[in-house]
């Protein structure tokens, strides 16, 4: 009877599942879908990168080219000015909204009604569609017949060619941009300051710290770990911007607002030239990956 | 993850492990369900879908046509007809439409995946080349049908061919014409001389008044670029495709017009399209106006709630220097190759491209005819529209090779750029010339095609 019951318990025991197995399939739907999705699609797109390929010619057969594609996008003109507009773009529009968004949440990060109200019209350029935002900013932003010059004229001021000339241009669209994304800094960084407990700022006040120091010294320290995922999450964002580009510029005047993400799917798209394309979508997820990974380090470094 | 499955087994003991059993093996009837819940919808689909194929076999072909045109005026009088169409054949007619910048992308995937999502299709001419492989011919049905294409305008209808084969029906004509104020230019200029001349005398940017208003935003800009070019009797490449920008100097003579002709426009142009364009134009601010007529000029220039200019404009045609020839804009109705319905599909396209049907959708919508017994009525020839019929026998659309679209945008950067002072004229055409050659030697075009454009500037 005993020795029934025991061989009883060893049958259930072994019936159980390790953790290690259990983890494992948690993960299985995830992981197929991550394959199916990411992964094969990926190691096709290295494949073709080292081809010739053509998606609109039936009769055109993938021929093995080597590193050709990636040569020549290092001899293309229209590749690099867009390279250096995409960065131009992407580091100044998120260097000043990471600014301009602390300050709005520092101001905002009150429980009164007015910075409720505040916190509520912030959200209204962050929720309005790219295409949408930048249709009605390049029809405000027209020289002759745009909302802003005319207001510029009422106060004495010139009229500005602000889309038509090659710096402006660029200038204008990270305006755009600046204002349509600032909020969510404010949004997410608030939920930060939030997160701190005043009791340390209180005391800090107590002892005579200024309001400075307590921002430099205590807030900023403490927030530098959601400014580090926030900065990394938009950072990544901003270079791939198209919406607000196409819509305001087209690239133009010139190459002058020309972007990479833009670049690639004239490539991809407009000429299906898929070899070039997709060795410029490799170059593209290998850079943004290696900023991810700065971003990952600098987490660490937090932690530790 | 491991993590918190400890810190649940030391919360919870020894039920953990059970509770971890129970989920794991939810979870995997949830995947098995899932996997079977896909599996038992394509098996009830497979009746439904067999019934339509024995629907579709009983009447011998698919119950539905589909259409894709381009967005505007160009869909909505394509719908004008699915009703009468199906009074006539019992067929449904769905008309997709796509922005003009959409419609190339769009066309290609559905030819590329050779599914054939659509039977009938608005091709822009200059992609024949590159859409060829995927097209019905239409001589045959043309021939079954006894279709009268004798009326439609000779060039035009040829522009629709491949190697002496009907590709496509044409549709829409538009030459590329400019619209000038009667009350300030008594007769059009002749010579670009003569223009930049006039030009000059009404340009005044403290009152608002320009003497060109040009659509300059990067594409249309480009095509000004190739009106100068063709009438300076000059071209891109000759009719082997060997580029000749650099060696042809009327190339870079259009290049310079057109930078001496931006001196007299708003320079807030390289932000325009063409409403803005437009728009100038109709508030008095300028007295040539670059951009397409038909697009939104002629239909309001007479509205005195849209326009200051009533009863002061007239449409002419861009300076002739060495040649006449006109850039126009030409679409092309074909029919895919993947169509299930062919003959239905050729049905439908000989009603839309029938004689009555282009004069009501002109009346309608103001699509130009392409058929010349609309353009030999007096009453049209006396119009205002008038100069548009003679400009049409001299257009030539773009090139038609399968590096077309590219060739488009990197004119539409070289100029761009060096209206914009990006680049110099030398440059501007330094990039031009090593760029297209790198395109057609990337993409080049179909063996023993000749470049029709540089023959027919060239042989006037």
């Amino acid at each position: 009877m005993m020795k029934g019951v025991a061989m009883k318990v060893n049958k259930k025991q072994s019936f159980q599942l390790s953790d290690k197995t259990t983890t494992w399939l948690y993960l299985i739907p995830a992981l197929v879908v991550v394959i199916l999705a990411v992964v094969i699609p990926l190691g096709n797109s290295v494949i073709l990168s080292f081809q010739k390929m053509r998606l609109n010619r039936p009769d055109f057969q993938a021929k093995w080219v080597g590193l050709d594609n990636y040569i020549r996008m290092f001899q293309d003109p229209l590749f690099l000015v867009s390279v250096k507009n995409t960065v131009v773009f992407a580091f100044v529009s998120v260097s000043i909204e990471l600014i301009l968004g602390t300050i709005l949440a520092m101001m905002l990060s009150g429980d009164g009604w007015g910075s409720r109200l505040l916190r509520s019209i912030m959200l209204i350029p962050m929720i309005m569609a790219p295409v949408a935002a930048g249709t009605t900013w390049r029809m405000m932003l027209d020289k002759s017949t745009g909302i802003i010059n005319y207001l510029f004229q009422l106060l004495y001021l010139p009229a500005i060619n602000w889309l038509g000339q090659e710096k402006l241009a660029l200038v204008s669209v990270i305006f755009v941009d600046i204002w349509r994304i600032t909020p969510w800094f404010t949004i997410l960084l608030i939920s930060g300051i939030k997160a701190i407990p005043g009791d340390t700022i209180e005391a800090a006040l107590v002892y005579g710290a200024s309001k400075w120091k307590c921002f430099t010294h205590i807030v900023l320290p403490q927030l530098s770990r959601v400014l580090t995922l926030v900065l990394m999450l938009r950072l990544i964002d901003a270079f791939k911007v198209f919406d607000i580009v196409f819509v305001m510029t087209g690239g133009g005047p010139g190459t002058a607002t020309e972007m990479l993400p833009n670049f690639i799917y004239e490539q991809g798209m407009r000429y299906f030239d898929a070899g070039y394309a997709a060795a410029l979508s490799i170059v593209f997820i290998a850079a943004m990956g290696l900023l991810s990974l700065v971003f990952v380090w600098l987490q660490d470094r937090e932690n530790i | 993850m491991r993590r918190i499955f400890l810190k649940y087994k030391i919360k919870k003991g020894g039920n953990s492990k059970e509770m971890k059993r129970i989920i794991a093996c939810l979870l995997a009837l949830c995947l098995v369900l899932g996997l079977v819940g896909c599996g038992s919808s394509v098996e009830k689909e497979t009746p439904d879908t067999q019934a339509g194929d024995n629907q579709g076999q009983a009447t011998g072909k698919p119950q539905k046509l589909n259409m894709l045109f381009m967005s505007g005026i160009y869909a909505d009088s394509a719908r004008e007809i699915t009703e009468e169409f199906k009074e006539e054949t019992g067929l449904e007619v769905e008309v997709d439409d796509v922005p003009y910048v959409s419609l190339h992308e769009k066309i290609m995937l559905d030819f590329s995946s050779q599914a054939g999502g659509y039977d009938v299709i608005m091709l822009n001419v200059p992609w024949l080349g590159e859409a060829l492989p995927y097209l019905e011919p239409l001589d045959p049905y043309i021939e079954k049908n006894n279709v009268d294409i004798e009326d439609f305008i000779p060039s035009i209808l040829d522009a629709c061919k491949w190697d002496g084969v009907q590709y496509g029906l044409p549709r829409a004509p538009t030459p590329n014409m400019m619209t000038y104020r009667t009350d300030l230019v008594e007769t059009p200029p002749k010579t670009y001389e003569e223009y930049l001349a006039i030009a000059k005398k009404f340009t005044d940017p403290s009152k608002g008044m320009y003497g060109i208003s040009i659509p300059g935003k990067k594409a249309q800009y480009a095509v000004q670029y190739l009106v100068r070019l063709w009438a300076m009797g000059g071209e891109v490449a000759d009719e082997d495709w060997n580029v000749t920008i650099l060696s042809d100097e009327a190339n870079r003579r259009a290049m310079e017009n057109l930078v001496e002709t931006s001196k007299y426009a708003d320079e807030a142009c390289l932000s325009w399209e063409l409403e803005e364009s437009i728009n100038a134009f109709l508030q008095g601010n300028a007295v040539f106006c670059e951009a397409w007529p038909t697009l939104g000029l002629i239909q309001n220039a007479d509205n005195p709630q849209k326009s200051k200019v009533v009863g002061k404009w007239a449409i002419a045609p861009f300076p002739e220097e060495v040649t006449s020839k006109k850039q126009m804009s030409l679409h092309s109705i074909v029919i895919s190759k993947y169509s299930k319905n062919k003959d239905a599909a050729f049905q439908w396209l000989n009603m839309l491209m029938s004689a009555e049907k282009q004069t009501q959708f002109y009346e309608q919508f103001g699509v130009l005819p392409s058929r010349s017994s609309f353009w030999q009525r007096e009453d049209i020839k006396n119009s205002s529209i008038g100069p548009i019929g003679e400009g049409i026998k001299d257009g030539l659309p773009k090139w038609r090779i399968p590096v077309s679209a590219e060739l488009d945008s990197i004119m539409a950067n070289a100029v761009g750029s060096c209206m914009s002072g990006q680049m110099t004229v030398d440059e501007a055409i330094e990039f031009f010339d090593s760029e297209l050659k790198r395109a057609i030697e990337n993409n080049p075009p179909p063996e023993g095609s000749k470049n029709i454009n540089a023959v027919a500037v060239k042989d006037e």
